[in-house]
């Protein structure tokens, strides 16, 4: 019998500038993104942080280094108000929209009557921009708005003046309300896939296991969510921190602002040099919110470790 | 101690029937396997029995009083998943006390019982590993422990084997039928491994398409299926079809287009009835042709038609007219493809499908 097996050649070995290649493949390939990203986000990260030290010779100003703006600003009066400000309105809705969105993703996961309208309906504010958001709560909410004015017609408040202030309010329930109606979707929308993802076996294996359904809830589900919970509540918190139009629009309108109103209305002024101030600020809640996340985050890694995941 | 009763137990899912009215007793203290292929209904009854799916009909009794208006968690069972489950986000100590914590037992009372139900699986000095550090067979025997420290009535184990390779599996199945004649814990187990139920149970429940088709020892579903299709799901691949016919001291002997056979056993059929018999592979002689003369009765010549060896065995499939049967030959004689022999097929190894006919239809 003639053998058919035929001898191989043997397989190439790589030469010096493969290996090259090899090395500097992904860095090569991820090349333009990071050129882009690097521009656009450390250029102006660089920019704001050399104004706010007061380097901007566009506008005639170099006093480099001075640390001027930021004590000026720190020793402003209402500063701190400011800084407890924005934490009110990141915090407040970002806990409240937690807590109801890992509710509805639950209920999400049952079967109930309408339930494919709702899984459409609830996605919908995900599709459409902040400013609408913010139109609808002024249609609805304001002093003139159709819930003042239905219950001013069905005679339950004797003017549409007695209507609870929720807009333009330091309250800011305007605000939190714009706040959660588009980041309810958005948790919602995340802790459900990660519930997904989890199945019902580790739920099932606690009930038969003798845990009632809180406790499952509580000893089981969402332990294992949590990362998904994590990840929502530092978007959501960082975006409410930083957000400017929202507060901008729904927000009270005289002081204390929140500090991206703040940082707007220097960066506004008549008087260009303000606009150093301005980056004083801008730099604040940087720093502020990056040390907010980066303690959450080891936290939250702290409490993953105990659990025995790295 | 439990005893477990299901009566005409039916699931339907919209348009599928998972189960069809199954009726078993697992007595207490007993282990019982519930045996068929993949997708007869097994899951689906092990579900029903732990309370995570509810029976279309039917009722579902421990000692006899149904369980069925009690949710899962008031239960008291036991049940060991095909995919272990375990709690990702709790060591080895924290999975086999959670179902203690959550009866809020003492915290000192726990920590006890964790360490000697941890001694029983042998994993005493896992209390600290976590589910992703351990292999399949500890994570399989900390899902065991889970559920045996909380003393259940009824333990179910949902094809708690499958994911274990060949050595392991063997081990576990000691160890399990040992920590069960132990524990004295009733035991529904779910298997579509005829050997794994031969070798665990007290008795076998074999099911097919949401029927249980046959209910016994594991001796009777062996040696004994009642149709042909159980004898093929159990290994006896080899059908013989004749007429049967009586002789005067009430033998039976079934007439056959090779050869006139004696039976052991036979049903009660009416004489001249057309029946099927079989015989397993392994309980069929082989002699060579030259010693046809040793051969007294059920004994005719074929050739071989294939040889396979396997470790220890060799396969064979034999001819004569149109009987074709397949024989497993544990002796270290070879026949070779071509060569002639002599068949015996021993009348106590012959068994007649009490169905006339003996239900054909899947082989
Ligand atoms: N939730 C469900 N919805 C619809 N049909 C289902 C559901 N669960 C099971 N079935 C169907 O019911 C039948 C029995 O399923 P079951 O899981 O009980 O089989 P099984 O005997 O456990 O199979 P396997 O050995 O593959 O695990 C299958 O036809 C399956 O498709
Ligand atoms: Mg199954």
């Amino acid at each position: 019998m003639v053998s058919t097996r035929k001898r191989l050649p043997a397989p190439p070995q790589p030469g010096p500038r493969q290996h090259l290649l090899k090395r500097f493949y992904i860095p090569l390939m991820l090349a333009p993104v990071v050129v882009v990203f690097s521009s656009l986000f450390l250029g102006s990260l660089i920019v704001a942080l050399l104004q706010s030290f007061g380097y901007a010779p566009l506008y005639n100003v170099d006093e480099f280094p001075t640390v001027r703006h930021y004590s000026q600003l720190i020793s402003a009066p209402g500063f701190w108000q400011s800084v407890g400000l924005t934490f009110y309105y990141a915090i407040v809705p970002t806990i409240i929209g937690t807590a109801f969105s890992v509710y509805l993703a639950l209920a999400l996961r049952r079967r109930f009557y309408g339930k494919a309208l709702f899984n459409y309906i609830y996605k919908l504010p995900l599709m459409i921009p902040y400013l609408v958001g913010v139109a609808l709560i002024i249609l609805l909410f304001a002093n003139g708005g159709l819930i003042a004015r239905t219950l001013f017609q069905l005679g339950l408040i004797e003017s549409t003046r007695d209507f609870p202030r929720i807009l333009l309010s330091h309250g800011g329930w305007g605000i939190m309300i714009v706040y959660l109606w588009k980041q309810i979707p958005f948790t919602t929308l995340i802790v459900f896939s990660v519930l997904i993802g989890l199945g019902p076996e580790s739920e099932e294996a606690a009930l038969t296991l003798g845990a009632s359904r809180w406790q499952t809830l509580w000893h089981v589900t969402l332990p294992q969510i949590m990362p998904g919970i994590v990840s929502a509540t530092i978007i959501v918190f960082a975006f409410n921190f930083g957000s400017f139009e929202v507060p901008f629009i729904l927000g009270a309108k005289i002081s204390p602002f929140t500090l991206p109103v703040e940082a707007w209305r220097a960066f506004d002024d008549a008087d260009y040099t303000r606009r150093l101030r301005a980056m004083a600020i801008v730099m604040v809640i940087s720093l502020i919110s990056s040390l907010l996340l980066i303690s959450y985050l080891s936290l939250y890694r702290f409490y993953e470790r105990r659990r025995g995941r790295v | 101690m439990t005893e477990l009763e299901i009566d005409s137990l039916v699931k339907r899912f919209d348009d599928v029937i998972a189960v069809g009215g199954v009726s078993l007793t697992v007595k207490a203290g007993s282990l019982v396997a519930l045996l068929g292929p993949s997708g007869c209904g097994k899951t689906t009854t092990l579900r029903m029995i732990a309370g995570l799916e509810q029976p279309t009909a039917g009722d579902i009794r421990f000692n006899g009083e149904s369980v069925l208006p009690l949710q899962p968690e008031k239960r008291n069972i036991g049940m060991v998943f095909q995919r272990y489950v375990l709690f990702p986000h709790m060591n080895v100590a924290g999975n086999v006390g959670f179902g203690l914590r959550m009866r809020r037992l003492p915290k000192a009372e726990i920590a006890e019982r964790v360490r000697e139900v941890l001694e029983i699986v042998q994993l005493d000095g896992f209390e600290r590993r976590f589910p992703s550090q351990l292999s399949g067979g500890q994570q399989q025997r900390v899902a065991i422990a889970r559920t045996v420290i909380t003393n259940p009535r009824v333990m179910l184990m949902d094809e708690p084997l499958s994911n274990l390779d060949a050595k392991l599996r063997e081990e576990m199945r000691a160890f399990i039928t040992d920590l069960q004649k132990r524990l004295q814990i009733t035991t529904l187990f779910v298997t579509h491994d005829q050997v794994e139920a031969i070798e665990l149970a007290d008795q076998i429940g074999v099911m097919f398409d949401g029927n249980l088709v046959q209910f016994g020892t594991p001796e009777e579903i062996f040696n004994r299926p009642r149709t042909s299709r159980i004898a093929d799901f159990m290994g006896a691949t080899n059908l013989i079809v004749g007429t049967l016919e009586r002789k005067g001291d009430g033998e039976s002997v079934l007439t056959t287009s090779v050869q006139k056979l004696r039976v052991g056993h036979a049903p009660p059929h009416p004489v001249g009835s057309e029946v099927v018999a079989t015989v397993r592979p392994e309980h069929i002689d082989l002699f060579p042709a030259a010693a046809g003369g040793d051969c007294a009765e059920n004994c005719f010549s074929a050739a071989i038609e294939e040889a396979v060896y396997y470790g220890g065995t060799v396969s064979y499939q034999v001819r004569s007219g149109d009987f074709s049967l397949q024989i497993k030959d544990r002796s270290t004689r070879r026949f070779a493809r071509g060569e002639g022999v002599i068949v015996r097929l021993n009348p106590e190894n012959l068994w007649v499908f009490p169905e006339v006919g003996g239900e054909r239809e899947a082989v």
